[in-house]
């Protein structure tokens, strides 16, 4: 090895150690990051970003609510079955299961079964090695704002924020899917149970609505079906209800944009409309049970 | 003459190396602090939408907003980056929102009488700079609701 091998790689070595440390302590100074640059040659090889998102389910159970939904517990994913989950995939799918039987129970004040839903996603959050969400500091907040629902609902949507940091941080965004797949599907199920017994309109629309969300979860779920085996389990289950919700009609007319100036509020008016007919209820409500159901065994 | 090869090659090895650091695991920090604060008094969906961009790059984000409901958008970007912006475009690609029309705020508070799908298309200025080393930095886009 020449002189000039040697101190290159000397040099390789140093910045090793340092870029290491650094990027060991994600928590360090936000400034940490302020003097990053890249060459140039890196900013064309980098490909873009899209994101997908879906509502929360602390979202979707406000809307329902607001629909007139009631609380029932007979809805919900019993506790007894937690200790039935074993694998990554299933451990992450209800997780957001819980997740989204927490915030309806948080939602409709249910103050005892919040609590206990609370420790089913402490211990599915706990098996999947996800730190700082729904964990003991989670639940210490929770018992403390438990007269709160809006410091209640903050603490949850963090706590669901966490998760996804961290899975996202450690290179498990398919993990972190997983969860938001099994949030969603509990959010549809529980709205089509309520849509059968009511048949509240609201309720039906808020059904047919989720044409959008399936959408974005299907996009997201594609771009992280190489990170985890249950993504591409669940990718092809909302893959199927996709298609009874492709049957389903947009109308409506052009967007526009009009600003109340006195309260300062922007509106979008128009854009597009969704309506069920009974039967694509009840194929919805079908195949939404069955995706649920077999997460949930 | 070793030592001036020695920092000549750190320097070298730092510009290669950096980008593969794990620059989105720092990002969380800067989320953290920085942006979480401006979402209030909204409630943040609880979804990471954050990356590492360079002078010039986009990044978008497509999400469904629900009638009934009041929602903020929330561009949040490192200083670095400079003038960062921001379009909302509705399901037919008609937009909706310009930031730059607006005196670039980074975020933009709004309602829907019917529930729309939007993308949020977020471009990074081209670096005035005539240097070959282009400013990085975290961008997240963030997105809260409250009851309407």
């Amino acid at each position: 090895m020449n002189i000039k091998s040697t101190t290159f790689f000397a040099a390789y070595i140093a910045a090793s150690i340092t870029l290491a440390s650094c990027g060991s302590s994600a928590d360090s100074d936000v400034d940490a990051v302020d003097t990053a640059n890249v060459s140039s040659e890196v900013k064309d090889a980098k490909a873009q970003n899209v994101f997908y998102s879906i509502p929360s389910p602390i979202e979707t159970t406000t809307l329902l609510k607001a629909a007139g939904a009631k609380y029932n517990a007979k809805y919900l994913n019993p506790i007894e079955n937690v200790s039935k989950y074993a694998s990554v995939a299933s451990k992450a799918l209800n997780l957001g299961v819980y997740g989204s039987d927490l915030s309806f129970t948080s939602i409709f004040d249910q103050t005892q079964e919040s609590m206990l839903y609370l420790r089913c996603t402490n211990k599915l959050a706990t098996g999947l090695g996800i730190s700082g969400a729904f964990d003991e500091s989670t639940t210490s907040r929770i018992e403390a704002n438990m007269d709160n629902r809006d410091s209640l609902l903050a603490i949850i949507s963090d706590s669901y924020w966490n998760a996804d940091s961290y899975l996202k941080d450690n290179g498990q965004p398919g993990v972190s899917a997983l969860i938001v797949s099994g949030g969603w599907i509990e959010g549809l199920y529980i709205a089509t149970q309520i849509a059968n017994t009511t048949k509240n309109e609201g309720i039906i629309t808020r059904i047919a609505e989720q044409k959008l969300s399936l959408e974005n979860l299907i996009a997201l779920l594609d771009s992280y079906k190489a990170d985890n085996e249950g993504v591409t389990e669940v990718l092809a289950s909302m893959q199927e209800l996709k298609k009874i919700y492709d049957a389903i009609p947009a109308t409506g007319a052009e967007t526009n944009v009009s600003t109340d100036s006195v309260k300062g509020v922007t509106t979008i008016g128009n854009g597009s409309s969704f309506k069920l007919t009974a039967d694509q209820l009840k194929q919805i409500t079908d195949k939404t049970t069955q995706i649920r159901n077999k997460i949930i065994q | 003459m070793k030592q001036n090869s020695f920092t000549k090659a750190l320097v070298a090895v730092c510009i290669i190396a950096l980008p593969a650091t794990p620059l989105i695991a720092q990002c969380t920090s800067f989320v953290k602090k920085k942006c979480m604060p401006k979402i209030q008094p909204f409630t943040q969906n609880g979804q990471v939408n954050t990356t590492t961009l360079t002078a010039g790059q986009k990044t978008s984000l497509n999400l469904t907003f629900y009638s009934g409901q009041d929602y903020r958008i929330l561009v949040c970007a490192q200083e670095q980056l400079g003038d960062v912006s921001f379009v909302v475009k509705d399901m037919q690609k008609k937009v909706v929102f310009d930031s730059k029309k607006n005196d670039l705020p980074d975020f933009w508070d709004f309602k829907v009488k019917n529930t729309q799908q939007f993308t949020i298309e977020v471009q990074i200025p081209d670096s005035e700079s005539t240097s070959s080393v282009l400013p990085s930095g975290c961008v997240s886009i963030m997105v809260g609701f409250k009851k309407g």
